[in-house]
């Protein structure tokens, strides 16, 4: 039996996993839990052999950043990042983090036991890109990950000087990404552009 | 020509030399007398100049003696056989003279004011100027107020009185304008904007020297000023609008949070909604009506949260202390509060981590299986000591990870995390904390 642990702040969102699991005889689910701080906590001592975490989760607590303790200290847990936000580098930072799995709550057309059911034989399964969420004029493929960095930084109250200094070019070479965002997603003020960014997800900040 | 033979040629033409040479300085030192400090001239010194004047008269004698053919000997001759070598020593000495004259004259001028060393001081000053008595009659003007008058007026500056009777009346060369800067502009301030684009402000005084009352005309460039001053007026008209646009957005601030909140909770409405609707698809494919009856279960509570929407907000600090503590429970360790927190402090995030963090390190490195938490308060903090019934660390205690990250989160809130080992291993947390009278 697949002992199952969900880590999502949202009851709607525990019910509804807890649903599509049930439809499976393998999985048994031993607990719920709202915030991934306390994931680790719980596998300290509880065989958990799989871990269905939310990214972004309750006490602001990241699901990733967890998700890369738990595989540390304990490396036969497996887990699968669930998630409805369309952010763009979560697919990226699941890996890195060494997660087995990502799933997309309301995008994709992967199910969830499917991926359950890969994952637990052994296999990695990710979605081959991020869900196409329009910004503006553009939608999210036509944003390269260096105009997805620098519309974080944006998003986090830094000035062009400050982004050239973290990313090691010239505060004119950020000024022409900033123009080139503007320009694809056709806002003319540059907070607005950021907020549309924000407001579709696709950015996601304050995470722990 | 017989007494040209008694002089060789070179000499005779050094002699001629000398003599013009000596005819010219010996002038000039009459014309260029001395002049003493209030511009008076002094007569060079008598007895010299009376010498310098003999001995030229006499030179010029012996140079016609010899060029006219007469002799130099006998009754005829000019100065009575005086040998001519004693005329070139006297050529020589009226030549002396001259030129100490003139360097004595010169090192004057160096040395002390004069008329021309004023006027050629003047001249280089950067400012325009121009000094005139009651009639308007120039004193003393320098080539700038000359140009300035001339590219202003159309022609040379005459009488001062005239020049400002047609600046005034207008009566100015072509693409000479006369600007007013200021609201109430002072008569005795102009300002002119030149056919080459500079700005430049005259302005008129009356100077007493001497007891003696003069008109003094001052021209400057203010071109760069003028262009300052532009600029500030337009800074100051943006910085105007971008003060209104201020004070409309601050104006909107309440509305724009009220509509924030109000957008959030449509957020949640709407993921809660459609995880809801999910959720419901699924257990109507399933066809379980336990399942069905979950759901609708699930819907009412959500129903009744959606009503309730403020309490769910409030609710949520206690809610994850639970779950901390219920974590606890399920991996084996109880925990007990010996005193109840302030409400202020219990639902800080940084508490929370904190206790997580005690709890995780009395589990896995103490084996503890009890932890106790309890607070005091000490002054203007509170002093939250967390300890547990676990093994005591053999080899000291460092912070690390997880306690290193949460130890600098506190330190930035102004606090204080630290390790006590006694009966029991305690960390001890200090947070600021304002009491609830005290806040109001």
């Amino acid at each position: 039996m697949i002992r199952v642990l969900i880590v999502d702040d949202s009851r709607q969102s525990q019910f509804f996993l807890k649903t599509m699991l049930a439809q499976s005889t393998e999985c048994t689910i031993v607990d719920t839990i709202a915030s991934a701080a306390n994931a680790e906590l719980y596998c300290l001592g509880n065989r958990i052999d799989l871990i269905l975490m939310d990214i972004c989760t309750a006490d602001n607590a990241s699901g990733l950043a967890a998700a890369e303790k738990i595989k540390k200290n304990y490396p036969g847990v497996k887990i699968v990042m669930v998630t409805s936000m369309p952010e763009y580098s979560f697919i990226g930072q699941a890996k890195c983090a060494g997660c087995e799995g990502f799933w997309y709550k309301e995008y994709g057309d992967t199910e969830l036991l499917d991926v359950v059911q890969r994952v637990m034989s052994g296999e990695k399964c990710y979605p081959e890109e991020a869900p196409v969420i329009p910004v503006g004029l553009a939608n999210s493929k036509d944003f390269s990950d260096r105009e997805y960095e620098i519309v974080r930084m944006l998003a986090d109250g830094l000035n062009r000087q400050e982004i050239a200094d973290k990313l090691g070019i010239s505060a004119r070479t950020v000024r022409f990404y900033i123009e080139e965002l503007k320009t694809k997603t056709g806002h003319e003020d540059t907070m607005k552009m950021v907020a549309a960014f924000v407001e579709q997800k696709l950015i996601i900040n304050n995470l722990q | 020509m017989s007494s040209m033979r008694l002089v060789p040629y070179p000499v005779l033409v050094g002699m001629v030399v000398a003599a013009i040479l000596a005819l010219v300085f010996f002038s000039a030192s009459l014309v260029l007398r001395l002049e003493d400090e209030k511009g008076r001239r002094k007569p060079a010194p008598f007895l010299p100049l009376i010498f310098a004047l003999a001995l030229t008269m006499s030179e010029m004698a012996f140079l016609r003696t010899i060029f006219l053919g007469m002799t130099l000997s006998g009754s005829g001759a000019f100065f009575q056989e005086v040998p001519w070598s004693i005329h070139i020593v006297l050529l020589l000495i009226m030549l002396g003279t001259a030129v100490w004259s003139m360097a004595r004259e010169i090192r004057y001028r160096q040395t002390h004011f004069v008329r021309s060393s004023i006027k050629e001081a003047v001249d280089t000053m950067p400012v325009g100027l121009c000094f005139a008595d009651q009639e308007g009659r120039q004193v003393l003007t320098n080539q700038s107020m000359i140009r300035f008058a001339e590219q202003l007026t159309g022609h040379t500056l005459s009488n001062v009185f005239s020049f400002l009777r047609e600046i005034k009346e207008d009566r100015l060369a072509e693409n000479c304008i006369r600007m007013d800067l200021f609201e109430n502009e002072d008569e005795d301030i102009y300002t002119f904007r030149m056919q080459d684009g500079r700005v430049l402000q005259l302005t008129r005084d009356l100077v007493t020297v001497a007891e003696e009352e003069y008109v003094q005309l001052v021209v400057t460039d203010i071109t760069m000023q003028h262009d300052f001053y532009d600029d500030l007026t337009k800074t100051n008209a943006a910085l105007l609008t971008q003060r209104k646009e201020m004070r409309s957005l601050a104006d909107r601030l309440i509305q724009s949070n009220h509509e924030e909140e109000l957008l959030n909770y449509k957020i949640q409405v709407h993921n809660d909604v459609g995880q809801m609707i999910m959720t419901a698809d699924q257990a109507l494919k399933s066809g379980s009506m336990q399942e069905m009856q979950e759901c609708a279960t699930q819907w009412i509570s959500l129903v009744e949260r959606f009503t309730n929407m403020e309490d769910e907000k409030n609710r949520g600090s206690s809610e994850l202390l639970e779950e901390i503590i219920k974590v606890a429970e399920q991996i084996g360790c109880k925990v007990f509060f010996r005193t109840d927190l302030p409400e202020q402090i219990a639902t800080q995030s940084v508490v929370r981590q904190a206790i997580r963090e005690a709890i995780v390190n009395a589990v896995k490195h103490g084996r503890a299986n009890e932890v106790t938490i309890a607070h005091r308060q000490v002054g203007r903090m509170i002093e939250i000591t967390i300890s547990n019934n676990g093994m005591l660390p053999a080899k000291g205690f460092s912070m690390k990870g997880g306690l290193k990250n949460l130890y600098e989160s506190i330190r930035g809130d102004g606090g204080d995390l630290r390790a006590e080992t006694g009966e029991r291993f305690a960390l001890v947390l200090t947070l600021p904390y304002m009491a609830r009278e005290e806040r109001k």
